[in-house]
């Protein structure tokens, strides 16, 4: 799993979400993260992250966000050479087999679907971490 | 042969509205770990609730305009807003209609998937919670179902308005 250390960044256009993800976070030891109200601002944050030397680790995202949409903003990421491998997890009320499709295309790292029990962000959380862990010994 | 029409009646109340009153349910279940339960419906124009607080949001449903609104008496809005976040407030403030909002979307998005993959077309507009929710529902037509969670029979509606 997740070093302890690991800093992560939560973007949600909706204060009640962000709080609900990082209370999830912190109840599974993740104290150190930062967050966003918009696809835009996240990757802002990104940005600022990683020029401060303080980068996030696992990029928390909601799908529907006015200024950039979480899967515009996973787009983006991976068209960044800084932020190519991030891990990038999206957490969305919709689970439709299109949407799935184009997020799996556009290369996220596993998603989440509103409304969730802590086990099922963490188990899916997991997977995250071995999907990145495992490319990266490859 | 396409997707049904959302101003068929049968489809309306059929496919779309089953979809978001389970949705309600189901929302409401997980956070509270018991299944609300539904009381009769009620069908009328410039519909009048009791409720103190609730999220909105607007859509198309295969191109017809739907407004549908989560409804709470407020002590159960406090009580909801408690499980999700494990705070309690006690006053109807910006961070609980955020939470309205929220649960609005969420009760959306659950819905609208087996919709969507059996071919209808949705696009929302954006959840927004309000205190205002009577003058939200004047000049239209909409359809209530009452929710209560026993034992306390604390309430929320489901309403959706054409
Ligand atoms: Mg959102």
């Amino acid at each position: 799993m997740f070093d302890p250390e690991t800093r992560f960044l939560v973007v949600d256009d909706f204060k009640t979400m962000r709080s609900i993800v990082k209370r999830t976070l912190e109840a599974a030891g993740f104290r150190n993260h930062g967050e966003a109200e918009d696809g835009a601002k996240g990757f802002e944050a990104l940005v600022q992250g990683y020029e401060t030397q303080r980068p996030y680790s696992c990029v928390i995202c909601d799908w529907n966000m006015p200024n950039l949409t979480g899967l515009e903003l996973l787009r983006k990421v991976r068209a960044d050479a800084r932020f190519k491998t991030l891990p990038f997890m999206l957490v969305t009320a919709e689970n439709e087999q299109s949407q799935v499709i184009e997020a799996a295309k556009a290369g996220v790292s596993n998603y989440v679907v509103k409304p969730f029990s802590p086990e099922e962000f963490n188990n899916k959380l997991k997977l995250v971490y071995n999907k990145h862990s495992a490319k990266k010994a490859a | 042969m396409g997707a049904p029409k959302i101003s068929d009646r049968s489809f309306f109340e059929e496919e779309v509205g089953l979809s978001l009153f389970e949705a309600a349910a189901k929302t409401v279940e997980s956070y509270f770990g018991m299944r609300p339960a539904k009381s009769n419906p009620i069908l009328a124009m410039d519909l009048v609730v009791p409720f103190e607080a609730g999220g909105l949001i607007l859509f198309q449903a295969d191109g017809t305009a739907v407004q549908m609104i989560l409804g709470f008496e407020k002590n159960f809005l406090f009580e909801l807003y408690f499980k999700m976040l494990g705070d309690r407030v006690t006053e109807i403030n910006g961070d609980l209609l955020d939470c309205a909002a929220e649960l609005t979307n969420i009760v959306y998005g659950y819905a609208k998937a087996p919709l969507v993959n059996k071919g209808h077309s949705f696009a929302p507009g954006r959840p927004e919670g309000t205190q205002d929710l009577n003058s939200r529902l004047k000049n239209k037509k909409s359809l209530e179902i009452p929710f209560q969670i026993q034992p306390d029979k604390k309430t929320f509606s489901l309403i959706l308005s054409v």
